[in-house]
């Protein structure tokens, strides 16, 4: 915290306005006006980088470069990945034929070898990320969360590998659209559902909610034991069990809350939750009382103030204590 | 983020409405920063508010030839961000909250609060106090004392008078104010006790 105040923007400059107050009383508001110039709330994750500041003008310059077309819809991606970023598709065949010359340079140019590695897209802890793939399909992914796919998805095959949790908006195709996780698969061919597939989880669990159509869930080695799940639905299914959950009925809003940084934990064991939040708000949270990890607990934030009120609350009901760390907070009994 | 003067905004606003684009970068590098920190009040998600504010900047660059030179520039930016950005709350928020509670921080731990010095605990309570602030007012302040705009230029974003922007900002001072008295009162009885 500095004693300087931000911006040249002290009593000084302001004089006209303090007038208004009577003498006796001016000087005690000029203290708080002095005072609350310290007290700017933080906004987490909002100190730009210099080279942040120019990718935003060079997106902007381009739109503005794109003249008299329709505002495309734009697209946010990890700064650390925004040369992945996906020309829009365009079945139109002159765009076709530009991405088939862009590739055939990339082949040139870098080799074979590059387009074998998959291509990857990051949320960073602490952020959303949003990415359109190139057949148009969205994905939001959430925080801490990673997709990879192929230099030839949508040419050859729609695969995706997921380590987290994303929520897909998938465009029609010729190919289905399969995400991977947990050694589960999910398949579909146009429809909107969320898939949560941590393997840092212990239960390695993979589950899917449908906002819209339908898929196929099965697990990646018995894809006979195949469940549909619908419009409204949750299946699950964990490394160790035969079959997926039956599908059940479940509020959709509540559990895509993640998408506006909303919080939903059911039935979520205490360790989960504790990693959503490390996740979330990028802060490393300690449990000390293991015997405490499994005890499940269902909350949900509409509007999370900050991660401390959350560990407050989930301490007040557990009974547990905490306190802050260099990194984060430890949570003990 | 140094802001940069009133004056050298006012330039760059008069060579946008004459299509300068280097004018317009300039402004784009200067004002971006705040603009995203503005932003990020209303909305958490750091995706949503980049492409608020980079619309706004698009919004301006497709206006500027309708812009009227002696309104400011700035205000017309924070305008789009604000508008935008309750919109985009208005229509992405319609649960309510569940099960628990949200609870604000409204008595963080006592033990860290005495060993923080006598003004840092002020400050610390200010943000506190400035939150809870009735919207308007809290708006009104924020943009007057963090983001450095003139009556006149809140007045255009908030679309009111800049009479009600001067009632607004007087009776968040005035607030404040009585929190604070009340506060150091309340450590006075303290002590005797």
């Amino acid at each position: 915290m500095s004693d300087t105040s931000e911006n040249n923007n002290d009593t000084s400059d302001r004089r006209d306005f303090f007038l208004q107050f009577s003498p006796d009383r001016r000087d005690r508001i000029k203290e708080i006006w002095d005072l609350a110039g310290q007290a700017e709330p933080q906004s987490p994750g909002t100190d730009l980088t210099g080279d942040e500041v120019e990718e935003a003008l060079s997106e902007v310059q381009q739109r503005i470069g794109e003249s008299r077309q329709p505002p495309s819809p734009s697209v946010s991606t990890d700064k650390n990945h925004s040369t992945n970023r996906e020309p829009s598709s365009s079945s139109s065949a002159s765009s076709q034929w530009r991405l088939w010359l862009a590739a055939a340079v990339v082949l040139l140019v870098f080799g074979a070898g590059l387009l074998l590695t998959p291509k990857t897209v990051t949320a960073p802890r602490g952020e959303i990320a949003s990415v359109t793939l190139p057949d148009g399909s969205t994905v939001e992914l959430n925080s801490g969360s990673q997709i990879s796919y192929s230099h030839f998805f949508s040419y050859t095959n729609r695969t995706i590998d997921l380590e987290g949790e994303a929520f897909f908006s998938v465009s029609e195709g010729e190919d289905p659209f399969i995400v991977r996780g947990n050694k589960a698969i999910v398949r579909v061919t146009g429809t909107e559902f969320n898939v949560r597939s941590w393997s840092e989880e212990l239960l390695q669990e993979t589950e899917v909610t449908v906002a819209e159509g339908t898929v196929d869930f099965y697990p990646a080695e018995l894809p006979e034991q195949s469940v549909t799940v619908g419009q409204g639905e949750l299946s699950r299914w964990a490394v160790k069990m035969e079959q997926p959950t039956a599908p059940e009925t479940v509020s959709i809003d509540k559990m895509l809350g993640w998408r506006q940084q909303k919080l939903m934990f059911n039935e979520k064991p205490l360790l989960v939750i504790f990693q959503e939040l490390e996740r979330r708000f990028d802060v490393n949270i300690q449990l000390y009382d293991t015997t405490m990890a499994s005890e499940t607990l269902t909350a949900f934030y509409a509007r999370p103030e900050n991660v401390e009120s959350v560990i407050k609350d989930i301490c007040r009901v557990k009974g547990l204590r905490y306190a802050e760390t260099a990194n984060g907070y430890s949570v003990y009994k | 983020m140094d802001k940069p003067s009133t004056k050298q905004i006012r330039m760059w606003g008069e060579k946008i409405t004459a299509s300068d684009r280097k004018a317009f970068n300039s402004l784009f590098r200067s004002l971006y920063p705040r603009l995203i920190h503005f932003a990020s009040k209303y909305n958490r998600n750091k995706a949503v508010a980049r492409d608020i504010v980079q619309d706004a900047f698009i919004a301006l660059w497709e206006k500027r030839k309708q812009l009227d030179p002696d309104r400011s520039i700035q205000a017309y930016l924070y305008r789009i961000v604000r508008n935008k950005s309750l919109n985009h709350i208005r229509n992405h928020s319609n649960e309510t909250v569940g099960l628990l509670e949200d609870i604000p921080l409204e008595a963080a731990d006592e033990d860290r609060r005495k060993q923080q010095n006598e003004k840092e605990q002020l400050v610390n309570l200010l943000k506190i106090w400035i939150e809870k602030l009735p919207k308007r007012q809290r708006e009104a302040f924020e943009l007057s004392r963090f983001e450095g705009l003139d009556h006149d230029e809140i007045a255009e974003v908030m679309d009111v008078s800049s009479s009600t922007v001067n009632n607004h900002i007087v009776a968040a001072l005035k607030k404040l104010r009585d929190r604070c008295d009340e506060y150091k009162t309340k450590q006075v009885n303290d002590k005797k006790l």
